[in-house]
């Protein structure tokens, strides 16, 4: 089997319209941090409305390359390209992507004493509206964007007014990305690890307010070590992720066979060659 | 340099008659003058001074200044409800508050100062040195004290009283000397802003040597707020002087953001058991600004308990200076004593110097300090931005979170306007968002 050149089989005529170029199409991805190569020739292609799930055992890379894609400065990309609706996402400042619609679930959301999670929200919502040429919201119309979503993630009111992550809950975390999500509106999601930490019933909850964002236009890569995420957002495309690069890619039927076999069956069928890298 | 002393002594002659006060008070003035010019300004010898180089300050003031002749100026809005003293630096003190009710009384220094003997109480308040003074600035305000503002609350006063102190620097490089005396009788409570500002928001050289001497009775409660927002390169050096009575509580707040130097001492003393003492300042540099937060607290009754906090944010060749000293004397058990100061450097060539001085004679007592500095966390840069914030927005809203606990009612979320500008916490929140905008609106560097 042909690992190395695997590409979803995703054309980029797959939309609707029939014209409109790939979401996300990732090349040859080699990436460094602090001098270690953890994506060796990674290959990724993802369409409008898709929802890929990327699982792999610890340490294969995968919240690498969603920090790669977020644009975080300790990772080194060494070779191959990452292109995002046509433009070359390298290129492009954290906070150009996260305007043009590029957003990271991150897996442990950063606590900021003082800032309240309104503040915060309503500066990065305005910058992102900017930047779409929209008008900015005032407080009024903040609160009410606001409120629908956090009643969909079951979250009192008063998470916007408490310090930005500082003190939340591990499952009050993961709502809270999930609630900065839907208020951002991305193109582009990729959820690291957002099922991480999460007691069933948060499961839940944040697994339904994800699905709920989920639109024909919006894509959504979804890093996981466990199933149990992916029976309530079941996606369209499954890849095995391991070594830095990714050996073995399918449709959702992927994720059972990995939930019950775990990943050594993949690891062995891989050429004695793989592990080393292209 | 004896030169030197010898024309400082001859300029003094030169201006005493012009100075307000009985032949007592000139005898004063000039046993200041003899103790001033033995030590000198204070300089790099002195400990508490190292790294905060005054320099040599124009310090003999001009004729406009003690004549009192310059021109009145348009002060800005005083707070809203508060009673108001203005004090320009060249024209007299101005009291701002048409009625004066009974528990409160509002006059002018330089009153005092012709009352002579009259007031003698309010003298020997007034000329009263803190035990752990050491240097000479305040024998210098002693000989050339012009004016500033009489403060007496008096029991039977309500409890959300104000009063704005307001002082405008002349453009030029005039030296500028004002002593405030404030006094709470016991029970009483006070919200006390001193507010630094230019004339007419010109930039200023001046060098302001300002005092004031506060006295809290038992159980008294003040609120003591200091905002210094001078443009220009002025040297302004002020001290606050306390004493506190028995279970008096003494909140301090202070804001540094003008000035080429900046320094602002709190001496506080304890003159009876179970005071509460909380020090809070904050520091803004940019360019090559220096900002110097001097405290000591001198527990010498037990069961006291202060609390320090004092923050800084450099930017540029910037640099901010804390001295935070504790001396609990023997006897005074039970003191809970607290300090920390924490300062986030925007630039690799601004300076943060931070010392903590703990000095215990005391058993059973509980003292904790700490200093940290270092740069905005990256991760929660990385954060931001990924929501769609420019490096500078990122900065600015961490900056805000950063300083908002040191600042009195916190920080308002925007700039505030209009009514809203009359608020204590307006005062503060002012000029910190202005800091801040410039900021926010900074590209990535």
């Amino acid at each position: 089997m042909s690992v190395d050149n695997w590409k979803t089989p995703t054309s980029p005529s797959v939309g609707s319209s029939g014209k409109e170029p790939i979401m996300l199409s990732i090349r040859n991805l080699h990436v460094s941090v602090e001098g270690d190569e953890i994506l060796r020739g990674l290959n990724l292609e993802v369409g409008p409305g898709q929802v890929h799930a990327i699982m792999g055992p610890n340490g294969s890379g995968k919240s690498t390359l969603a920090n790669v894609i977020a644009g975080h400065g300790d990772y080194l990309v060494t070779g191959g390209s990452i292109t995002y609706l046509g433009r070359n996402l390298l290129e492009m400042p954290v906070e150009e992507r996260a305007r043009e619609g590029v957003f990271l679930s991150f897996q442990y959301p950063v606590e900021i004493p003082g800032l309240s999670t309104a503040q915060f929200m309503r500066s990065a919502l305005n910058s992102v509206l900017q930047a779409r040429g929209e008008a900015p919201v005032d407080a009024f119309d903040f609160m009410e964007r606001a409120g629908r979503h956090l009643d969909l993630l079951e979250m009192d009111r008063s998470f916007l007014s408490r310090s930005l992550n500082e003190g939340f809950s591990g499952g009050e975390k993961k709502r809270n990305e999930v609630f900065q999500m839907a208020m951002l509106e991305p193109k582009l999601a990729v959820l690291d690890e957002t099922d991480s930490g999460l007691d069933i019933d948060s499961l839940r909850i944040v697994a339904r307010g994800v699905q709920a964002l989920r639109t024909p236009r919006r894509s959504m890569i979804v890093i996981t070590h466990y199933q149990r995420l992916l029976d309530h957002l079941v996606p369209d495309f499954t890849h095995v992720l391991a070594h830095g690069r990714i050996i073995r890619s399918g449709g959702r039927e992927l994720v059972r066979q990995v939930e019950e076999r775990g990943y050594g069956w993949l690891l062995e069928e891989l050429p004695a060659s793989a592990p080393a890298g292209a | 340099m004896f030169d030197s002393l010898s024309r400082s002594m001859e300029s003094f002659h030169e201006l005493l008659p012009y100075l307000p006060g009985s032949t007592l008070i000139h005898a004063s003035r000039q046993r200041a003058m003899e103790r001033f010019l033995t030590r000198g300004l204070p300089g790099r010898r002195d400990e508490d001074w190292k790294n905060t180089p005054l320099g040599s300050p124009p310090i003999h003031p001009g004729l406009a200044f003690l004549a009192g002749e310059g021109s009145a100026w348009r002060e800005p809005p005083m707070l809203a409800g508060a009673f108001g003293v203005a004090f320009s630096g060249t024209a007299a003190a101005r009291v701002l508050a048409p009625e004066q009710p009974d528990w409160l009384e509002l006059g002018t220094i330089a009153s005092v100062l012709e009352q002579g003997s009259h007031s003698h109480d309010l003298l020997s308040l007034l000329l009263q040195r803190p035990s752990s003074l050491e240097d000479s600035l305040d024998d210098l305000n002693t000989a050339y004290l012009r004016d500033g503002a009489l403060l007496r609350v008096r029991s039977g006063a309500p409890e959300n009283v104000v009063v704005h102190l307001l002082t405008g620097l002349p453009p030029g490089r005039d030296a500028i000397y004002g002593r405030h005396l404030v006094v709470l009788e016991p029970g009483t409570s006070l919200t006390l802003v001193e507010h630094l500002v230019s004339v007419d928001g010109a930039e200023t050289g001046a060098f302001v040597n300002g005092v004031t001497k506060l006295y809290l009775g038992h159980g008294a409660n003040l609120e003591h707020l200091f905002v210094q927002e001078v443009p220009g390169d002025a040297s302004l050096v002020n001290s606050a002087h306390v004493w506190q009575g028995t279970e008096s509580s003494y909140t301090l707040r202070s804001l540094l953001v003008g000035g080429a130097l900046a320094r602002l001492e709190a001496r506080v003393q304890s003159s009876g058991p179970g005071t509460i003492t909380d020090l809070r300042g904050l520091a803004m540099g940019r360019g090559q600004q220096l900002h110097d937060h001097f405290t000591l607290v001198e527990h010498a009754h037990e069961g006291g308990k202060s609390f320090q906090s004092f923050k800084s944010v450099l930017e540029h060749q910037s640099r901010s200076v804390f001295n935070g000293k504790v001396l609990i004397e023997p006897g005074a058990t039970g003191v809970d004593a607290r300090q920390g100061s924490r300062s986030v450097l925007l630039s690799d060539m601004a300076t943060a110097h931070s010392r903590p001085q703990l000095e215990i004679y005391a058993d059973d007592v509980k003292c904790s300090h700490g200093a940290t500095v270092g740069e905005l966390d990256q991760d929660a840069m990385f954060y931001l931005r990924s929501r769609g914030l420019s490096t500078g927005q990122a900065r600015a809203l961490m900056l805000r979170a950063f300083v908002a606990d040191v600042l009195p009612g916190g920080l308002l979320e925007t700039v505030p306007r209009g009514e809203d500008m009359q608020s204590t916490t307006a005062l503060f929140s002012g000029p910190v968002h202005r800091w801040l905008e410039r900021i926010s609106k900074q590209e990535d560097s």
